[in-house]
């Protein structure tokens, strides 16, 4: 959990993809976003029916799975990345994937090098197995906060974590590409982090270098998703991927 | 949120309290307690509480260290409960591998505590400190248990004389309903809400507005005339007397039809679409999201739309909108937005998805009209409750036909609310079988059909936990069945819940059993079943021997199979009007 801490020192640059999509070569893709500028990799485990997703990481699940990946192969994958980079892993799963042996699979992710979990369709009201499990060996329990979320849950979802930061989503619907921000984004940015007892990282759409200087300059974190698996489906090659991490990431001195 | 039921002296109340979802079964073996046991009984109960999911736990209070070391041998005990300074001081000479929970009242703590796998129990003050699970006790009831639990956040709740009847005697139904309010939302372990936090909201408005509107009087009066006059309610009951002989050659029982076909739009399915729409209006929503699989759950949320003057969009598998073409052709005709699905499978869990992401972007001004009893907590028990009519007109019925109850009662099952609808009255009596027919498709083996309870493990998927039909890796798999209404691989938790119970028992009937009993009930009574209830026809037909003439047969004939006549007549029926 020390390298996520370490990762909000300044403002965190949190890079998702698809474990798998892209076959042999989805390890460098995580290299190269690291190597991009991402101090936090969001390694997304495929699942069949990605309902809070949109359309452009449901067809990077379905790439993955297509190329036979699983839960064991996606630990796999986070051994080799962790051996690495020291950028922090956090895990990015749906519950039907983990919840038939959660002490173990939280043990398994822990060696994996893992520092993170976020269970995105597990709400915070199912979620006490969890985070009590995950407390005991040092795992952060990410929450998203969304903007349906009130400010009195915003406290309680980051609250009793002991470690990591909330995901603010700032826009409805699910995952995927959006054009711009919303003009009131600085104030409800805002808001949520006088409500957090925790570090906010904002995403959801967010897909170009203006939204996220816009973002950090409130933020103590950015996510980029859609935009990075959009990149893959066009076959970029890990070198371009960087420059494109690089570019995207770059801060804006002159705000 | 761990339930313990402490004190229970009881087998069969043991059996009860684990099935309907408790955690740990608290049993006590000091002479000071009135709930005391023997190691003869704590034996039995330990049985009967492990077969059934859940743990049992001695609660020590006064014993010396020789008794409880030989109840903790002689039940295989993982988890103790320490009460009181005397069995405390103890504890260091006790097992380390056991977890302990520690009864605290004052605000010290047990020096042996391990925070990694003890708990504590207060039954005072509550300690607010996350890094130790706690249990609460002391005076929980129905009543006070859910302000305690968001007063304290505690990690499980104790009870024991909260529900009792009367000293030292549970109350069975007491315990159910105290693990119903605890968890909220769930049928024993299976239901919840496991939807991403962007819906939670959505969600608890929708509960919020169920349990104050549509629960009063006003709300169901409308909601009455409308399945009076507009649906025409009630449906009648009908006897087969020619299918019933034509497939049983001696000892013929009376099979009576729930004639839910009869019903606008041909199918059970518009009951719900009327109630759910009906609350969306009063909720000020302006927008109807539906996903449906055979078109019937589709077909009504846009009839009751046109009527109602809401928005409609339909999610439809493009695989159900090629077999199911009638239906698509009516909804657009009726207003509704029909959008093609070609996601997965193409069939109705990619629908459900897709309706899921569309409330997810549009859930202020839109309505998720969910049309069966699954999904993520308040819709499993919505649509049962607006199903339910269906089991209270045909038990009354079959009363006045009668005189009797029935002696079965047989339904198809896909995601399960017109099952839920028929059984809802006869459940509370166990003397009734009830069965459930899932879509055996082609055959055993994953893919080749819907057979959840025969095929499927526990899971997630739509936002509940139940059974699925997953692969190894807990990917869904595409399920198969000739009838689109019943091709789904979760299954309603509540289902799950009486699965798991015994209190239904689920059978299969492959596509051609179904085929074989859609063209006997053609031909014995002139009555075209939908190929979702012909399930439910074949499984009678399979086992009509195991019935005599005394026995009275209720089947839900849950809609009319126009719907699926193209895709028959153009397939395997092809040769059937020549």
């Amino acid at each position: 959990m020390q390298r996520i801490k370490e990762a909000f020192t300044n403002k965190a640059k949190i890079a998702y993809l698809t474990a798998g999509d892209g076959g042999d070569i989805s390890y460098n893709y995580f290299l190269a976003l690291a190597k991009g500028g991402a101090n936090i990799l969001e390694i997304g485990v495929p699942f069949s029916d990605p309902i809070a997703d949109g359309v452009v990481i449901q067809k990077a699940m379905k790439r993955s799975l297509a190329n036979g990946t699983t839960l064991i192969k996606v630990l796999e994958l986070c051994i080799k990345v962790r051996s690495q980079t020291e950028a922090a892993i956090i895990l990015f799963t749906y519950y039907n994937q983990i919840h038939n042996n959660l002490p173990k699979f939280l043990n398994d992710a822990k060696n994996a090098g893992i520092d993170g979990i976020l269970v995105i369709d597990l709400p915070y009201e199912e979620s006490s197995q969890l985070i009590f499990l995950a407390n005991k060996i040092g795992l952060a329990v990410i929450f998203v906060a969304a903007v349906s979320t009130s400010l009195a849950r915003i406290k309680q979802l980051s609250n009793n974590i002991a470690n990591g930061f909330l995901y603010y989503a700032c826009q409805k619907g699910t995952t995927g590409v959006r054009d711009e921000l919303s003009v009131e984004i600085e104030n409800r940015i805002q808001e949520v982090k006088a409500n957090s007892f925790l570090p906010v990282a904002v995403g959801f759409g967010v897909s170009n270098n203006d939204m996220v200087n816009r973002i950090l300059t409130i933020a103590d974190g950015c996510i980029i998703g859609s935009y990075f698996v959009n990149a893959i489906a066009n076959n970029i090659s890990a070198n371009e991927l960087q420059n494109l991490a690089a570019n995207i990431f770059k801060e804006n001195k002159n705000k | 949120m761990l339930i313990k039921i402490c004190g229970i002296n009881n087998v069969e109340i043991a059996k009860k309290a684990a099935i309907a979802g408790a955690n740990y079964i608290g049993l006590l073996f000091s002479n000071i307690s009135p709930r005391k046991i023997d190691i003869n009984l704590a034996k039995e109960i330990t049985k009967e509480v492990r077969a059934s999911g859940a743990e049992v736990v001695a609660v020590f209070v006064d014993e010396s260290l020789e008794e409880m070391l030989n109840i903790i041998n002689e039940l295989n005990l993982k988890l103790i409960q320490l009460h009181g300074n005397k069995v405390r001081a103890l504890c260091d000479k006790l097992p380390e591998y056991l977890q302990i929970i520690y009864v605290v009242d004052g605000k010290e703590l047990p020096p042996k505590l391990n925070p990694n796998k003890d708990f504590l129990l207060f039954e005072k003050i509550a300690l607010h400190k996350s890094e130790f699970r706690y249990f609460i006790a002391g005076g929980l009831n129905i009543y006070n248990v859910s302000t305690q639990i968001s007063l304290l956040k505690p990690h499980g709740v104790d009870v024991s004389s909260g529900v009792e009847e009367s000293l030292a005697k549970k109350d069975d139904k007491k315990i159910k309903d105290f693990i119903n309010k605890v968890r909220l939302g769930y049928y024993g372990d299976f239901g919840g809400q496991y939807v991403p936090e962007l819906l939670i909201k959505p969600l608890k408005e929708l509960e919020t507005a169920y349990n104050d509107i549509a629960k009063n009087a006003m709300f169901r009066n409308e909601y009455e005339n409308i399945l009076k006059n507009y649906l025409g309610r009630p449906t009648p009951i009908t006897e087969i007397k020619s299918f019933a002989k034509t497939i049983s050659l001696k000892n013929t029982p009376r099979i009576f039809l729930k004639r839910e076909d009869l019903l606008h739009t041909g199918a059970h399915k518009i009951n719900n679409a009327v109630g759910q729409c009906l609350l969306a209006k009063k909720m000020g929503k302006t927008r109807i999201i539906a996903e449906t699989g055979a078109g019937q759950h589709g077909l009504a949320t846009a009839t009751v739309c046109a009527m109602f003057g809401l928005e409609c969009i339909v999610y439809m598998g493009s695989v159900d909108i090629e077999r199911q073409s009638p239906n698509v052709a009516k909804m657009k005709l009726l207003g509704a937005k029909v959008i093609a699905v070609n996601n997965g499978s193409a069939t109705l869990k990619d629908a459900v998805n897709e309706a899921l992401r569309d409330w997810a972007y549009n859930y202020e001004i839109s309505h998720y009209c969910l049309g069966s009893a699954l999904g993520p907590h308040p819709f499993p028990k919505i649509v049962a409750d607006f199903q339910s009519i269906i089991g209270k007109e045909a038990k009354e019925q079959i009363a006045i036909e009668t005189s009797k109850n029935p002696n079965v009662v047989i339904a198809c099952i896909g995601g399960g609310s017109n099952a839920i609808g028929i059984f809802s009255a006869f459940i509370d009596n166990e003397k009734i079988n009830l069965i459930g027919v899932e879509a055996g498709g082609v055959g055993s083996g994953l893919g080749n059909n819907a057979a959840r309870f025969q095929e499927g493990r526990v899971g997630v998927l739509h936002g509940a936990k139940t059974f699925i039909l997953q692969d190894n890796n807990n990917q869904i798999v595409e399920t198969y069945s000739i009838s689109a209404g019943l091709d789904y691989p979760a299954v309603g938790p509540q289902h799950s819940y009486l699965f798991t119970t015994g209190r239904v028992t689920y059978e299969v009937a492959t596509d051609s059993e179904a085929l074989e009993a859609f063209k006997l009930l053609i031909k014995t009574e002139g009555i075209i079943p939908a190929l979702e209830s012909a399930h439910a026809l074949a499984y009678i037909m399979k086992n009509i021997n195991n019935y005599n003439a005394n026995d009275i047969i209720l089947i839900n004939l849950s809609g009319r199979g126009d719907k699926d006549l193209p895709q028959l007549l153009s397939g395997v029926l092809k040769n059937a009007t020549d």
